[in-house]
């Protein structure tokens, strides 16, 4: 059962990097992006590709991902958003599924429709490679997932709270006018915060990408999907609320395969988004949390 | 005006009659030159290196029998179609075959859902669709024009559960399968025997189509560490389950259908899916004559070592030259009853008989993943 657990938190934390990058971006922008699950895939193919073609490094991959998401986000908050911002949300909305349909066709071009991996024998030592806890072995690289998603989780914590462009976030979230009339480039605010939540999801891509050693062109439906609905339930403004959603929908999953059979995992974890909506409306941490502002 | 009119209907007559006439000489000049053959398969996508072991094959058989001289003084033509792997594009695919008045047959799809899905529009138009590769029992009760080249799932099932059962001595058994047509039926007739045998099923783990993530599962299963674990699955799942049940120390002894039977399975699964072991209907070191052959005309055209699915495909387009040649390549209703009439033909995968059943009957070698490489289990 601790190897469920485990499982589950691995999962998990990646649920949760994806939704604490909708949540920031949400929490901003006050607009939903469909492109999400993209920038993700986005992210995986690059650690593919430097794994497969240049050196089997994890932290060259992580940062040359970083990058490359930050500057997809940086793109997709100018198309989507910045041109359109003064026409309805509608509109946003379906240009970023717009964006996501191309990003999915581009990777088919570049990557071929086929399912990939990394060649086993390059990350052998990094899937395989183990240490022994309680009598339950985690490998290097289940440990790396899990560290990763935790230190980028502090990291942003520690960025949106504790840092001068952190505090002009928070300002733009709570009031987009204030925050312009008090000197902030409220646009450039909007350009970073959306790169910024595409960077986490970039590495979330490597993450899972390289855990799974799969990767394939819409490999990021389902996730965002999910991360989506993790940070909905969390509370769509609230940081914490999303990471715990996103571990404890990682959890649930495993669990459900283990009670009741693989099939259903999806299953169990809708209707137990659905049941917490029903009985919270507004999400787990929906009233309170750092991110929280005034609503729209 | 009634005369005008009169007149404006027969020049429209005599205008269609010109029309057909020119039509008919048109098609009846080129089917002096050509026949054409359908071949409906997955060539990009999971499944594309089975398409493109069949294509390979067809390609050998056609291009040989073309410099034989063909079949009824024409030359043999393919018309090559991706299906991807997807039912609804074999739909469209069968769709576009048939409203094609020069293809006379089809070879073609791979999996059993789409030879299924596509099953109705070949029928309807008395178009042959021969299988190299559909194995659901189903496919060919859709029709007397529906033809399979390797065995059904409610022979290989059977077949793989008495190996689980009296080779190995499997007290429990588990599965852990891909949720499609195929994916079920194999479930289906491997669990059924197994328990008739004695053998207890224990899980039985369905996934969906895109599913990457089995650590999940795989954790389940090794808990409940059945003595066999049977996969009907393809290679890029298999080697993620054998992958990441690696990752959680559990190495099970694994049976699979033949659809695990490539190297794809052994270059994306490494080390993870040593031991990895399947029944098929082909394999490059069998006795059979028409094997050797085969195996050696494979190599000397492509370099490459052939597999079963390029076995299974070889003997597709030979079974359709055969038929062209039979009915002198005439219509479509002629090639399904050409094949009918083959009696015996002694292929790559065993004979072929259609007289009284589609469903050719096989034997199965034994093979298994041994350091890096699949070879016949000793």
């Amino acid at each position: 059962m601790l190897e469920q657990l485990i499982n589950g938190l691995t999962q998990g934390s990646v649920y949760a990097l994806l939704a604490l990058g909708f949540t920031i971006i949400f929490g901003t922008l006050r607009m939903v992006t469909f492109a999400h699950g993209e920038v993700f895939m986005g992210g995986a193919y690059v650690g593919l590709t430097l794994f497969t073609y240049l050196t089997p490094s994890l932290p060259l991959a992580l940062l040359v991902a970083a990058v490359v998401t930050f500057i997809m986000g940086a793109l997709i908050e100018i198309i989507a958003f910045r041109f359109l911002r003064n026409a309805p949300h509608f509109s946003s909305l379906l240009v970023t599924i717009g964006l996501s349909v191309i990003l999915i066709n581009l990777a088919q071009l570049i990557f071929g429709p086929e399912t990939r991996s990394i060649p086993p024998a390059l990350i052998e030592d990094l899937a395989f490679g183990e240490i022994q806890i309680f009598g339950f072995y985690v490998t290097y690289l289940q440990m790396a997932v899990l560290g990763v998603a935790i230190a980028m989780m502090v990291a942003t914590y520690f960025f949106i709270e504790h840092t001068p462009i952190g505090l002009a976030i928070r300002a733009t979230s709570q009031d987009h006018e204030a925050a312009y009339a008090m000197g902030v480039n409220v646009n450039r605010i909007f350009t970073l915060t959306f790169a910024v939540g595409s960077m986490m999801g970039g590495i979330a891509g490597v993450l899972i990408g390289l855990y799974y050693n799969v990767f394939y062109p819409t490999m990021g439906i389902l996730l965002g999907i999910k991360a989506f609905s993790a940070s909905v339930v969390g509370g769509l403004v609230s940081m914490p609320g999303a990471i715990i959603a996103g571990l404890t929908i990682g959890v649930i999953e495993s669990f459900a395969v283990d009670f009741w059979n693989a099939s259903y995992r999806h299953l169990v974890a809708f209707v137990f988004m659905i049941i917490i909506l029903v009985i919270r409306p507004a999400g787990i941490m929906g009233k309170s949390g750092p991110m929280s502002g005034r609503g729209d | 005006m009634k005369k005008s009119t009169k007149g404006w209907i027969k020049s429209l007559f005599a205008g269609t009659v010109i029309a057909a006439g020119i039509s008919v000489a048109a098609t009846g000049a080129l089917a002096g030159e050509t026949v054409k053959v359908g071949v409906s398969l997955p060539l990009t996508g999971d499944w594309a290196e089975y398409g493109d072991f069949i294509k390979k094959s067809v390609n050998m058989v056609i291009n040989k029998a073309n410099k034989d001289g063909g079949v009824a003084g024409k030359k043999i033509e393919l018309v090559i179609a991706d299906s991807r792997g997807d039912p609804k594009e074999s739909v469209l695919i069968a769709q576009k075959f048939v409203g094609n008045p020069e293809i006379i047959a089809e070879i073609g799809d791979f999996s059993s859902s789409s030879c299924m899905a596509a099953a109705p529009i070949y029928e309807k138009a008395s178009m042959a669709q021969v299988s190299p590769t559909a194995s659901h029992p189903d496919f060919t009760k859709k029709g007397k024009n529906m033809f399979r080249v390797i065995g059904t799932q409610a022979t290989e099932g059977p077949y793989n559960a008495k190996w689980a059962v009296e080779g190995f001595g499997a007290k429990t058994v588990a599965t852990v399968y891909i949720n499609n047509d195929w994916g079920v039926a194999a479930n289906k007739y491997f669990t059924q025997a197994a328990e008739k045998l004695g053998a207890k099923v224990i899980a039985q783990e369905a996934f969906s189509p895109g599913e990457k993530d089995f650590s999940s599962v795989m954790s389940k299963i090794k808990r409940l560490n059945p003595d066999v674990l049977y996969l009907p699955v393809f290679y890029a799942d298999g080697a993620a389950i054998m992958g990441q049940a690696r990752r959680l120390h559990y190495k099970p002894t694994v049976l699979s259908t033949g659809s695990l039977y490539s190297e794809k399975l052994i270059e994306q699964g490494g080390k993870s899916v040593e031991g990895v072991m399947t029944s098929v209907a082909y394999f490059p070191s069998n006795p059979r004559p028409e094997s050797m052959a085969f195996t050696k005309e494979f190599k000397a055209t492509y370099n490459k070592t052939p597999n079963m699915f390029a076995a299974v495909g070889f003997d597709a387009a030979t079974l359709v030259v055969a038929a062209l040649k039979k009915s002198g390549a005439k219509d479509r209703a002629s090639i399904g009853k050409a094949l009918e009439g083959l009696g015996g033909l002694r292929g790559v995968t065993g004979d072929f008989d259609y007289s009284k059943s589609h469903d050719p009957v096989k034997e199965y070698a034994k093979i298994i993943i041994k350091d890096g490489k699949w070879v016949p289990v000793k």
